[in-house]
Formats: C-alpha cells, sequence, structure tokens
C-alpha cells in the first residue's frame, strides 16, 4: 500500500497504527457476521440463536472501547499529523458506525419472537434476504475502500446507498399491502418493517464508513464533494 | 488592480528568487514566500534545511558572515532591504529579533530594555523612557513579576523570564517585524506556554516569524508554514492544511516522522 511506503522512525509507532487499523478490520468482520446472522435468525424465525447475538453485540462494543482507548492513547502520546492524524479520528467515527451496525443487528434479532407464525409470501422473503446482502455487500465495500484508502469504491458506496433505500420502500409497500388484506397480519408486519428499517439505517452506517475512508486518504469530506459535483452537472 | 492592491497590503514581507551562499555552499534556493502582515508564520524543516539562514536574511543578519553571499530580493513594505540606501541598523530596530537561547545584556532589567530606545533616539527624556521600558515589559508579559527589582541584573531571572526579558528588549524599539529564532528550545514546558501566549497576543501588533523544531509548536502558534528541505522550500500553506492535510510527499514524511 502506497501510504506505508514511509515508515516511521519510532517503529512502535507504526506498529499501533497498524494495529489500529487491523482492530477496525477485524470489528468489521464481527459486525458483518452479526448482520447475517440476525437476518438469518429472522428468516428462519430461530428465537434461541437471539443469545448468541446479545453476546457478539458485547464483543462489539468491547472492540469499540479498546478502539478509543488505542486512539486516545495515540493522541495523547504521539501527537499525531496528517494522515495518522486522519486515521485515528476516523478509526474513532468508523468504530461508532460499526457499533451501530452491531445495534441494528441485535434489533432485528430481538423482533423475531414478534413475527412467529406470520404467513407471507415467499418472495417476500426473497426480498428481505436481498435487502440484507445488499447491506452486507455495502458495509464490506465500505470497510475494503477504509482498509484499502480506495476513493472510488468509497464514492461507489454512497452512491449506490439509493439503492438500499429504494429496496427499502419496496418492502414498505409490500407490508402495507399485506396489512390491509387482513388486519391480523398488523403485528407481524410492523415489526418486520422495523427490521427492514434497521438495515436500511445500518446502510447509512456503511455510507457513514465510505465517507470517512474518503476523508482518510483525501482531508476531504464526500458529501460535500458529490453534492458539488452534482451542483456542476446541473448547471451544465 | 484591485485584487493586487488588497495582497500587497497584507503582505509585510516578500521574498523573491532568494538565493543564499556559504562560500560554495549554496545554503537557499529560489526561495519566494509572502509574509502576512500581523500572522505567524513559522519556518519548519529539519537541521541545516535553511530555515535559520532565511530567518536571518529578512534583517540582514548573514551581513555579519563575511562568506555569505544574497542574491535575489527581500522587500518589507515594498521597499528592497539589500538596496545600498538601506541603513542596516534602522532596519534590524524594524524587523528585531529573539534568539535561542536567551541573551539578556549583563546590565540591569531596566536597561535591557532601555538600551534600544536610547541608542535609536526613540525617546526625548526619562520619562518617556521609562514609559516605553514599562509598556515593553507588560506587553512581553514579564512587569508584574520584576517591577519591584528593575534594578536587578537581567541575567537574575529565570530562562522563561530572560526570554521574556529579551522579546521585550525586541519589542522596546517599536520593530513591525519579530523573528524568533527556536525561542522556547532552551524553555520548560511552562514557561514555552507563556511564551506561546505572548506570540499570540504580540500578532496584533506585529508581524511574526518562528523557526521552530517543534512541529506540535509550530501548529499551535501559528496561521501560515513553511517548510524547508536541504535549501529549498517545498510547502507552504495554512497551518490547519499543512498539519492535517500536506500535500507533497516530503512534507508529510517529516511532520508524520517518517523515513522519507
Amino acid at each position: 500500500m502506497e501510504h506505508l511506503s514511509s515508515e516511521h522512525i519510532v517503529s512502535a509507532y507504526s506498529e499501533e497504527l497498524i494495529d489500529l487499523a487491523n482492530d477496525i478490520s477485524k470489528m468489521g468482520g464481527m459486525v458483518e457476521n452479526a448482520i447475517l446472522q440476525s437476518v438469518d435468525a429472522l428468516l428462519k424465525q430461530d428465537k434461541k440463536s437471539g443469545k448468541q447475538i446479545a453476546k457478539n453485540d458485547r464483543l462489539i462494543g468491547d472492540m469499540q472501547r479498546k478502539i478509543d482507548a488505542k486512539a486516545v492513547s495515540m493522541i495523547a502520546r504521539r501527537q499525531p499529523m496528517a494522515s495518522d492524524l486522519r486515521l485515528i479520528i476516523s478509526s474513532i467515527h468508523v468504530a461508532n458506525d460499526l457499533e451501530r451496525i452491531g445495534d441494528m443487528a441485535k434489533n432485528i434479532a430481538r423482533r423475531i419472537k414478534y413475527i412467529k407464525g406470520a404467513e407471507l409470501s415467499k418472495s417476500f422473503y426473497i426480498g428481505v434476504r436481498h435487502m440484507s446482502e445488499v447491506t452486507l455487500l455495502q458495509i464490506k465495500n465500505a470497510l475494503n475502500a477504509f482498509a484499502n484508502r480506495d476513493v472510488k469504491a468509497a464514492i461507489a458506496v454512497c452512491e449506490q446507498d439509493d439503492e438500499v433505500d429504494a429496496l427499502y420502500m419496496s418492502i414498505f409497500r409490500e407490508l402495507l399491502t399485506y396489512m390491509m388484506e387482513d388486519p391480523r397480519n398488523i403485528t407481524q408486519c410492523t415489526n418486520l418493517l422495523f427490521c427492514a428499517k434497521n438495515l436500511e439505517r445500518a446502510g447509512d452506517h456503511a455510507t457513514n464508513i465510505a465517507e470517512a475512508a474518503y476523508y482518510l486518504e483525501t482531508g476531504e469530506n464526500l458529501q460535500v464533494m458529490l453534492d458539488e459535483r452534482h451542483q456542476e452537472q446541473d448547471g451544465e | 488592480m484591485k485584487e493586487d492592491g488588497k495582497m500587497s497590503k497584507k503582505i509585510k514581507v516578500k521574498a523573491q528568487d532568494v538565493n543564499v551562499f556559504y562560500g560554495e555552499k549554496q545554503a537557499l534556493f529560489d526561495i519566494d514566500l509572502d509574509i502576512e502582515r500581523n500572522q505567524v508564520t513559522s519556518l519548519i524543516g529539519p537541521s541545516g534545511c535553511g530555515k535559520s539562514t532565511f530567518l536571518r536574511s529578512m534583517n540582514r543578519m548573514n551581513d555579519t558572515i563575511d562568506i555569505c553571499r544574497f542574491e535575489g530580493s527581500i522587500t518589507l513594505d515594498g521597499t528592497d532591504i539589500y538596496d545600498k540606501n538601506i541603513d542596516v541598523v534602522e532596519l534590524r530596530a524594524r524587523v528585531g529579533m529573539v534568539f535561542q537561547k536567551p541573551n539578556p545584556f549583563p546590565k540591569s532589567i531596566y536597561e535591557n530594555v532601555a538600551y534600544g530606545p536610547k541608542i535609536h533616539g526613540m525617546v526625548n527624556n526619562k520619562e518617556d523612557l521609562d514609559k516605553t521600558v514599562i509598556k515593553s515589559l507588560k506587553r512581553a508579559g514579564l512587569f508584574n513579576e520584576v517591577k519591584d527589582r528593575l534594578d536587578e541584573s537581567g541575567t537574575s531571572l529565570s530562562g522563561g523570564q530572560q526570554q521574556r526579558l529579551c522579546i521585550a528588549r525586541a519589542i522596546a524599539t517599536r520593530p513591525e517585524v519579530l523573528l524568533m529564532d527556536e525561542p522556547c528550545s532552551a524553555l520548560d514546558p511552562i514557561a514555552t506556554a507563556i511564551i506561546e501566549e505572548l506570540i499570540d497576543e504580540l500578532r496584533q501588533k506585529f508581524t511574526i516569524v518562528i523557526v521552530t523544531h517543534s512541529m506540535q509548536q509550530a501548529a499551535r502558534v501559528s496561521q501560515k508554514t513553511a517548510f524547508f528541505h536541504l535549501g529549498k522550500l517545498i510547502e507552504e500553506g495554512a497551518t490547519d492544511e499543512i498539519f492535517t492535510n500536506p500535500i507533497n510527499k516530503k512534507t508529510q514524511d517529516y511532520i508524520m516522522g517518517r523515513i522519507g
């Protein structure tokens, strides 16, 4: 990787920075897994997996605290500058977004018991599965953009957020029709709607991570850049 | 043009194509740098990069070195300071300097500050002189600590106080520009913080250029930062930008403490 072409004179500092980046990757893996597990449990209506998911959520919280503590310690002891400073600051942001995605996974798992017995069409469950896959891909791509300081990939994640939003809207409409068809579905459908909303919000956190990746590499704000680009295009 | 007029008002010192040689050895290469009025500009870079040479070019301190040769131009409010009609002593009253090691004269605290205004004939009587000395000591943030012992020797003060005495001495001649060559490198963190606070206050009245080895200090006190490397000006810009998002790889490596 280009940014590591020059090493720190103090090698322990280099090691700490690498360690921090590795922790983010590790936490990213934990969170991706949490979403995967909870959506699986939701679709299988598997209440038993809830305990495991709650336990994983505690581990994710521990990881966030660990990353924050490392970042604070490095700021205090190393007086980081330029891209080192940006890595440390954006790691704090990314760890926070990951922790929130972890919460989304936990919320989904919590609702499993309320949707018991919902018998909706097969295509609906395929839709939820699809939305979770797109969201997971967004999270994965955002984390890769962060790890590789890949500006193009970061922009792509932000631009694809619309897809997650559109999938959420279509699930919303579908659930609405089920509720109108048979009011007995309302409880289950409302809870399923919350689950879809949680996935949609997880997607929003993925774009935050992509923004952090963009900032890490360029020192600039991705949303501001995109807004300016859109204004230019509108002007043409 | 209006824009140009605005810019030249903002710029206090302008260096263009500055080349400096010590005998055969070239110490500075084609330096172009604008120093803005009422701003603190810090010059950073590894030892031997030419930052002190550049600082000393701004009040012709290098004239005192026989083998030193200057090419190019440095203007102060548009006047070429290397013009043969320039009175160097007067120039150094307009462009004051504070050095790395506090170097008070072996005289009383009062005399240390009074010396400059006296030899430059800036005061008419004892009353004027007293006022100037007190005002300078106050501006340097030293007055309250020494007001009861102005007759004591300047060398009896602590290191941080001595440095503030030197600052009071430098500003007593009402300079327009204050050059500081690592003013805190011999001081403890508290004395350093006091000087840094002082620098921030002084910039209301003066234009300040500071050479420092401490990147954190440059980041703390200056609005503009210029990075020198092997006699060349590599990058200059707003301090915020230089320390969060420098453009040049050499600057990045230096401020982050990486091996280039």
